[in-house]
């Protein structure tokens, strides 16, 4: 456990001007920020996916890798909202099945896409009844991983009350569920978050 | 001319409550000229329509559904102190300042709505008052909160016939539907229609 938490990769960018990787555990991937988000193959330097076009202008993004490297969880943060955006590897043997119709052949994994599912209405629901108003802005952090699937988020809620709460939750990647393609590309149903608490 | 001296009497009051519409001037039209391009902004307020039409910005990307209307005043400076929901900024800019919500019809959309169905700030959407039938053209120009639809500008929210108090409360339970199109953020403003009306 303590080594699946202190190899997990993130960063912190406060500004996408220019360009930022952030590699793998294992060096062969990496995630690059600039004016847009993408993953990366370190060695053709190819780009994989595109995961936000328009990354231009948030205030934080922040890159987790698992421990294994087959996985990252990427929270983009607005002076509003965020977001958590997901890939994954496939497994070597889907891989294999897959690769006849992947975009990218000579790859050696096959990356899907995706975004967390909207999860949070129970907790925003909650925080509303407790401190009135409605939510007008919400932030997200991570907090570590803690199997090769799951990771451990941590948000603040801001209510038109003038008052804030703070939250946690787990998000776990769902990788043997053939989730719904959205009109971007994204497979929706896959990254779920579950155990949410007020602090 | 009578209506669009009948826009600037209602922008006037900074929109605080809706311009009593009875004769739909505001139909699929927002509010005067303009652009959300940063670099190529005619003079005059607001994004009017696209140029082309409805026809032009193609199948919708995003559709709210029928959803509680929500007033966003970013962007205008007279509504600090008022709105306690209020901020400076906008995430999209008109020649580099905040899109003013009084001036131009917008929406507001979460991050992950816009990544999922592939919607960039500046692109068209389309706002309908679900009661009355009411529609503006309006762009995309704030992202919010997790979960939060309806969210529309002062200038949406009159434009569409609903009205709401000094603090950017709706008056009643307005419902909308938002539309939004991927990939149209390009299209010009057309208020060549508006003159005309």
């Amino acid at each position: 456990m303590k080594t699946q938490t202190t190899v997990a990769a993130a960063l912190l960018i406060a500004a996408l001007s220019y360009a930022r990787d952030v590699r793998s555990p294992d060096g062969r991937y990496a995630i690059r920020a600039e004016t847009s988000i993408s993953l990366v193959d370190t060695r053709s330097g190819e780009m994989l996916l595109v995961l936000d076009k328009d990354a231009s202008g948030e205030s934080r993004v922040e890159v987790a890798w698992a421990p294994d490297s087959r996985k990252v969880a990427i929270v983009e943060d607005d002076a509003r909202g965020s977001v958590v955006l997901g890939a994954w590897a496939d497994s070597p043997q889907a891989a294999l099945l897959d690769k006849a119709f992947a975009s990218h052949p000579n790859s050696p994994d096959l990356w899907h896409k995706t975004v967390q599912d909207y999860n949070e209405k129970g907790v925003f629901g909650e925080a509303q009844r407790r401190f009135g108003g409605r939510v007008v802005k919400e932030s997200r952090v991570f907090a570590g991983w803690i199997t090769n699937d799951t990771l451990r988020v941590k948000g603040e809620i801001h209510l038109s009350s003038g008052k804030s709460c703070a939250y946690q939750y787990v998000v776990q990647f769902h990788t043997n569920v053939i989730g719904h393609l959205s009109k971007a590309g994204f497979e929706e149903g896959v990254l779920i978050g579950r155990d949410h608490r007020i602090l | 001319m009578e209506r669009s001296l009948k826009i600037a009497f209602c922008l006037g009051f900074l929109a605080l409550s809706s311009c009593d519409d009875d004769d739909s001037y505001a139909t699929l039209l927002g509010g005067g000229p303009g652009s959300s391009d940063p670099n190529n902004i005619v003079a005059g307020d607001g994004f009017c329509g696209p140029q082309g039409g409805n026809q032009a910005l193609g199948p919708a990307s995003f559709d709210s559904g029928v959803t509680t209307a929500k007033i966003d005043t970013d962007g205008n400076p007279l509504m600090q102190g008022h709105d306690p929901d209020w901020q400076a900024g906008t995430k999209g800019t008109v020649n580099g300042q905040p899109v003013n919500s009084a001036k131009y019809a917008y929406v507001v959309m979460s991050k992950r709505q816009m990544v999922l169905d592939g919607v960039s700030i500046g692109d068209w959407a389309t706002v309908t008052n679900t009661a009355t039938g009411q529609t503006t053209f309006a762009r995309v120009e704030d992202e919010g909160p997790e979960g939060g639809t309806g969210e529309i500008s002062q200038l949406a929210a009159t434009n569409v016939g609903i009205q709401y108090a000094s603090n950017a409360f709706t008056i009643g339970n307005p419902q909308v539907e938002v539309v939004a199109y991927g990939g149209t953020a390009s299209i010009q403003g057309d208020c060549s229609r508006l003159a005309s009306n």
